[in-house]
């Protein structure tokens, strides 16, 4: 129920710009999860890569949106600060998009998530979120 | 070894693509040109320092790292909302918007709700100095403030502010007073921790004021791109000699491949790697006093 009062009131609140749907799209699936930073992906023909500090014994989700609210052909990878991936959305064996990746960290560091776009499929928005 | 690490530092942050000129100290105005003329300073281009922004961690975190190891609520250690009447240059009012966000964030933690209302008129207070009150929608945040079950809902509103003042002032090339709220934030989180540590003696809360020093090196070479200006020059080096106490902190990082489960539906990472972080009590206390030093030419 939080959650969706919460999507309401950042949508009365925003003025409501598409990024701000989409962060607000993001942010009701965090279940649980407390909300932390909004990476946009307004240029989804490309790859786009960010960094965070993440912190040991913190659980982290990365959770990718689109304006269409289906961002079945995007994916997110997450590496380490050696760049040794760590992991991805996309279950290549099952040929499988998943819309979150969670980390469970155990080592605190510098990691990079680098969000790919199969196919264009117009403005996306990720936000990041964490539990302990 | 430092340089290297220095170099990927930058490599990495102006991955991001083709940057903005907003300094003038930029030779050329190319997104990967890097001036180094004054001394021991790197001015970066924005988009680069938009790329750092982004990856320090939020207050939050650590006040709910300090929450979940048991610490009490300490009124006493934030700043006082009278103070905010005090800062009359934009300097002062972005770095203790930051220090304010920081604050709100620990009380709302806290689920002191009544508390995060003296708290919010401060930032709107600075906000509105900035011209940036605008991303803040008061009334609809205090009429939820006055109810616990609200918590969350407040603290998600609240971070998704900031998170919009960061882009507001980066489209804006006002990227100074994003890193100013960033470094003001960061300092008062930090100020807490190790407040917090030094009172329960807990070797958690030790541990993570040892693994900032992994933030203080991002935080100085950013903060350092600003050092035209007299007022953040002399705020780099108080950074630079908090970040020379930080260098005799070890922290030792072990890759080991992870795993990866299915859990409610999300694939998830099972972290197989490791860090420690040694770190003693008297570096603690060193650190901790630089830091209040810091934080109180800040607030005064």
């Amino acid at each position: 129920m939080k959650k969706f009062i919460f999507t309401g009131i950042l949508l009365l609140l925003a003025g409501v710009s598409n990024s701000q749907f989409k962060t607000a799209d993001c942010v009701a699936k965090l279940n649980g999860f407390t909300f932390l930073k909004t990476y946009k992906l307004d240029n989804p023909s490309k790859e786009s890569e960010f960094s965070y500090v993440f912190s040991k014994d913190n659980s982290y989700i990365i959770i990718i949106c689109s304006k269409d609210g289906n961002p079945s052909e995007s994916s997110v990878s997450l590496f380490d600060a050696n760049k040794n991936m760590l992991a991805s959305s996309y279950d290549e064996a099952n040929k499988r998009h998943y819309y979150a990746l969670a980390y469970n960290c155990k080592a605190t560091g510098m990691y990079y998530m680098k969000f790919k776009f199969d196919k264009p499929s117009g403005d996306c928005s990720s936000v990041l979120a964490f539990k302990r | 070894m430092k340089k290297v690490i220095l170099f990927s530092v930058l490599l990495a942050a102006m991955s991001c693509g083709s940057g903005n000129q907003s300094n003038d100290a930029v030779i050329g105005g190319d997104s990967s040109t890097v001036d180094t003329a004054s001394s021991n300073s790197v001015v970066l281009p924005q988009d680069a320092v938009e790329g750092i922004v982004k990856t320090i961690p939020s207050p939050i975190e650590t006040s709910v790292i300090i929450k979940k190891a048991g610490g009490e609520y300490n009124k006493a250690i934030l700043n006082p909302t009278e103070n905010s009447k005090n800062y009359s240059s934009s300097f002062k009012k972005a770095l203790n918007l930051g220090v304010y966000g920081a604050d709100l964030g620990y009380i709302n933690i806290y689920e002191k709700n009544k508390e995060s209302l003296y708290y919010l008129q401060s930032v709107k207070e600075l906000a509105d100095g900035l011209n940036i009150g605008q991303f803040f929608d008061f009334e609809t945040i205090k009429r939820m403030a006055g109810s616990s079950k609200n918590a969350d809902s407040l603290l998600n509103i609240t971070t998704d502010n900031f998170n919009q003042i960061n882009d507001y002032l980066f489209q804006k090339n006002r990227s100074d007073q994003s890193v100013l709220i960033l470094l003001g934030g960061w300092i008062e989180g930090l100020n807490i921790m190790c407040e917090t540590a030094i009172k329960s003696k807990n070797p958690k809360l030790y541990e993570k004021i040892g693994e900032q020093k992994i933030v203080i090196d991002q935080l100085v070479l950013v903060i350092s791109s600003f050092e035209s200006d007299a007022n953040i020059r002399e705020l780099s080096m108080g950074m630079k000699e908090m970040q020379k106490i930080f260098e005799k902190v070890e922290i030792t990082y072990t890759y080991k491949e992870s795993k990866m489960e299915i859990v409610d539906g999300i694939p998830t990472i099972v972290d197989k790697s490791e860090s420690k972080v040694n770190i003693s009590e008297s570096q603690v206390l060193e650190i901790a006093k630089i830091t209040k030093d810091l934080r109180d030419k800040i607030v005064k």
